[in-house]
């Protein structure tokens, strides 16, 4: 709960800047509740650190400023909370100097709400509301709580989160499942056409095997959140919420971002994983995304994206060729060199190009698999070197 | 100069030869939009035109008998007409089954003309107009035109050309801007004739750069030249024998050999075909010939192959054979649909639907109690009891477009989804003969509902159980 006190502290323009912008996200703005286009900026009286606030109330973000900044504050003792607009704020702070801050706010009885700023000679007051009024952020029961390491958590979600669907007649699919159990966080999307699947290991695991649909908006703040390879993220699991706390043990900065997750059943999604495959080819990805690029310059316009990859013995080599079509630009032709087992019979079998595309842009292997069985079963692609990630890829069928 | 072969009766021709019992009915065929696209001579002589929506066509004449338009078996019969064309011309636009337009070069072509009209009118059993003139503007509005109905109609230039494409509304005219055609109309200039009046200075001012558009087009130069789109491209592969063939075992793998050849050709042009033709020459130089549009496009030698092979079953060949050829046509680069990993169930119900309606389902049974809900599927399948005829294999409920005769007996039946997949066009059923007709009641909503049943017996070969209900049919069974 906000205090009534007022605010008063000083702190650099650049770390504020920073809080601000990284809980901007969270601030809504097309609302019906204008506190909602606010941010709330508090003071601890007992730590002095100040933090920072916003929520469109599925959402809240909150970020602690460094220890550094909050060293630098004046009047420590004194708590106290403001509100400002968030979109004015922000504007305002990116175009101040280099300079510390002065934040200044009377409390709820002074004669109107308002946030004073001074940098330099620069004397600003932005009107705000009642800090009260400001939605206070969850308390989560902990019913499952794990870490894991920041990198792990980026890419988890980098490498899942394209597969998320647009539809939003289907909630449950605008989202990435996160299922936990035995240790193992494993991150899943789907969008019916294809499937990402991604397995990271977690430590210090505490709780109950548990599982929740996170909303795609709050994953991609995840991917800023956890920036750096350094340090951990601590996730907490409990019914309709789940928290994601980012700490900076180096600067003392921390931001917790904790998010509703999306009601409904997710697919029983196994069922459609391939438990088999016929025909396996190695590729060099790079080569691959390279030549698929260049292909859907040509597929996307008359030919919905389709690239046509066909696997045959050219000259005595195993090669891939890639082939795309359109009446009114031309055709496409691109060949590679595949390995794959010698009595593998050849394959033909048509993708959406944006689909590989997405796939082969968030993998950082060097070589990968791609595993069929007939030209209209689905396709999996995985790394070469790793087996904690596949993507499973519906073709596309001529008609 | 180009030539324009106006059929407008090709349809109404097509629907009589299919059902005799319409020959001298007021017909009219219907397009989806419910507007009429061509009318018999008898609905004309009641006021009847084309481009009239159903309902005021049939306050107009009582007795009109409305078909839907089935381009489908319209442009069957029409490609033996487009052949005709071909045979006098190398280039052949069709751009429907009722207008063709054929580029014509050398002597004598109003006598050529004139001939190949007659031909083509008695192979269609259809009255065919044939027009003449320097462009498809100029030919379409010769072959259009009253005169056309004695010969064909030569226009040449001059005044007849303009009193040809004077009448033509701009409105008519896609090639023009919208824009174009609306400013025209809000200064009075409706027709090409209104544009002729107007001095060519005028006709820049009023339409800036569309001006010298305009003031081609009143000179009847439309810009668009005939193209040669007939006879479509294909890919042909012959086998000819030395002795003659009786064995099918033999002819299966001359069949084999051109379906792999053409597979190869095909994907070297990396097209695919979606009709495959089979002509077999028969000891005593007979031809017997028949053609299959495949499911999908396909360039596959296995599917070749297997259509191929179905072909020659359908040809039924009784003599030696003394060659084969195999064409792949209507070549294309083909469309694409991209599958689904997670589709909708039988029922059409995405996975979401099905937990939520299982959910409910649950809810109900712990409610009410486990019997108190019962599955549609088996309350129907209780109520239908076969005591006196056998019941067919595939239980289908699938509605259907059907024709009928006079007495309400189904002629033709329209399926617009095969297998549970949409069609892109209706697929047409012939009745041969209606095995059994029967009436059945059932009850639908907490009333007694009355139906009229019928088993056919159809061309291709079929046999289907047809349920009449009100104003809608559906097939609701299949042998199989």
């Amino acid at each position: 709960m906000a205090t009534k006190g007022g605010l008063t502290a000083t702190t650099p323009r650049k770390d504020l800047f920073d809080g601000i912008q990284m809980v901007g996200k969270a601030v809504s703005t097309r609302t019906t509740l204008p506190i909602l286009t606010h941010v709330l900026i508090k003071k601890d009286a007992e730590t002095g650190k100040i933090s920072i606030t916003g929520t469109d109330l599925n959402m809240w973000i909150e970020h602690t400023l460094p220890t550094a900044a909050n060293a630098a504050l004046g009047g420590l003792g004194v708590g106290g909370a403001a509100t400002a607009p968030a979109r004015n704020l922000t504007e305002l702070l990116s175009a101040m100097p280099e300079a510390n801050v002065e934040l200044h706010a009377e409390g709820s009885d002074g004669p109107s709400y308002a946030l004073h700023l001074r940098c330099n000679k620069a004397n600003y007051k932005l009107l705000g509301l009642a800090p009260d009024e400001f939605p206070p952020v969850p308390q989560l029961r902990a019913d499952t709580t794990f870490k894991v390491k920041r990198s792990d958590l980026r890419e988890a979600v980098k490498q899942t989160l394209f597969a998320v669907s647009a539809d939003e007649s289907r909630p449950i699919l605008t989202g990435i499942l996160l299922s936990y159990s035995a240790g193992i966080l494993r991150t899943v999307a789907t969008d019916t056409h294809r499937l990402a699947v991604r397995e990271i290991e977690t430590i210090d695991g505490n709780g109950p095997d548990t599982h929740g649909v996170a909303p795609s908006s709050a994953m991609s703040e995840i991917l800023r959140m956890a920036s750096g390879d350094d340090g951990f993220v601590t996730v907490t699991i409990c019914d309709n919420q789940i928290q994601f706390r980012v700490d900076d043990e180096k600067t003392g900065a921390g931001t917790t971002l904790i998010t509703r997750l999306i009601e409904g059943q997710f697919p029983s999604y196994e069922r459609v994983i391939p438990q088999a495959w016929d025909k396996r080819l190695t590729i060099e990805r790079e080569a691959l995304l390279q030549a698929i690029r260049r292909a859907a310059i040509v597929a996307r316009e008359g030919s919905a994206n389709r690239v046509i990859l066909r696997s045959s013995k050219e000259d005595g080599e195993d090669t891939l060729t890639i082939t795309a079509q359109s009446g009114n630009i031309g055709d496409a032709l691109e060949q590679i060199e595949i390995a794959r087992d010698a009595d593998e019979p050849d394959v033909e079998i048509a993708f959406n190009a944006k689909y590989l595309i997405d796939v082969l842009s968030v993998l950082d292997c060097a070589g990968l698999y791609l595993e069929l069985t007939e030209s209209l079963r689905p396709g999996v692609v995985r790394p070469t070197e790793s087996t904690d990630y596949f993507c499973v890829l519906m073709p596309m069928q001529v008609v | 100069m180009v030539a324009c072969f106006w059929l407008d009766g090709i349809g109404i021709a097509c629907e009589r030869s299919r059902l005799p019992h319409l020959a001298e009915q007021p017909i009219a065929l219907a397009g989806e939009d419910d507007l009429l696209r061509a009318v018999s001579s008898e609905a004309r002589a009641y006021g009847v035109r084309p481009g009239q929506a159903i309902v005021f066509a049939k306050s107009l004449c009582q007795g009109l008998i409305v078909l839907p338009y089935d381009l489908a078996a319209y442009t069957d019969s029409a490609e033996a007409v487009w052949d005709g064309v071909a045979s006098e011309s190398g280039v052949v636009e069709p751009l429907s089954p009722e207008l063709v337009y054929a580029w014509m070069t050398g002597t004598d072509i109003p006598q050529r003309l004139q001939t190949l009209a007659l031909s083509l009118a008695d192979r269609s059993k259809t009255e065919v107009r044939a027009g003449l003139g320097r462009s498809k503007l100029v030919a379409r509005q010769a072959a259009r035109s009253r005169w056309a109905a004695e010969g064909v109609v030569v226009a040449g230039a001059g005044a007849r050309e303009e009193a040809l494409i004077a009448p033509v509304a701009l409105a008519a005219l896609a090639v023009l801007p919208a824009k174009v055609r609306a400013r025209a109309l809000r200064i009075g200039v409706g027709t090409l004739g209104d544009v002729m009046g107007l001095p060519p200075a005028e006709i820049d001012r009023q339409f800036k750069e569309c001006g010298a558009l305009l003031r081609r087009l009143a000179a009847g130069d439309d810009g668009d030249p005939v193209k040669a789109i007939w006879p479509p491209k294909g890919i042909e592969q012959a086998i000819a024998f030395d002795d003659e063939v009786g064995d099918e075992h033999l002819l299966h793998q001359a069949l084999e050999i051109c379906a792999h050849k053409i597979a190869a050709r095909l994907s070297l042009e990396r097209t695919y075909c979606r009709t495959l033709a089979l002509t077999v020459c028969l000891e005593g130089g007979e031809s017997i010939a028949g053609q299959e549009p495949l499911a999908s496009p396909a360039r596959d030698s296995i599917v070749l192959e297997r259509a191929s092979r179905r072909l020659l079953g359908r040809l039924m060949v009784d003599r030696p054979v003394l060659g084969i050829t195999l064409k792949a046509s209507r070549l294309t680069s083909g469309a694409s649909a991209q599958l689904a990993l997670l589709s909708e169930d039988e029922n059409g119900l995405t996975y979401e639907q099905r937990e939520k309606l299982t959910a409910t389902l649950a809810h109900l049974k712990g409610k009410f109690g486990i019997a108190a809900v019962t599955p549609g599927r088996l309350l129907r399948r209780a109520q239908r009891i076969h005591l006196w005829t056998y019941r067919l294999g595939q239980v289908k409920n699938e509605p259907v477009e059907v024709v009928t005769d006079p007495s309400g007996a189904p002629v033709r039946i329209y399926r617009a989804a095969i297998g549970g997949r949409p069609s892109v066009t209706p697929v047409c059923y012939e009745v041969r003969w209606i095995q059994n007709s029967w009436r059945e009641a059932d009850w639908l909503r907490g009333e007694l509902s009355e139906m009229m049943c019928y088993r056919v017996l159809t061309e291709p070969d079929g046999l289907y159980e047809l349920h009449h209900r009100g104003t809608n049919w559906r097939l609701c069974a299949v042998y199989d």
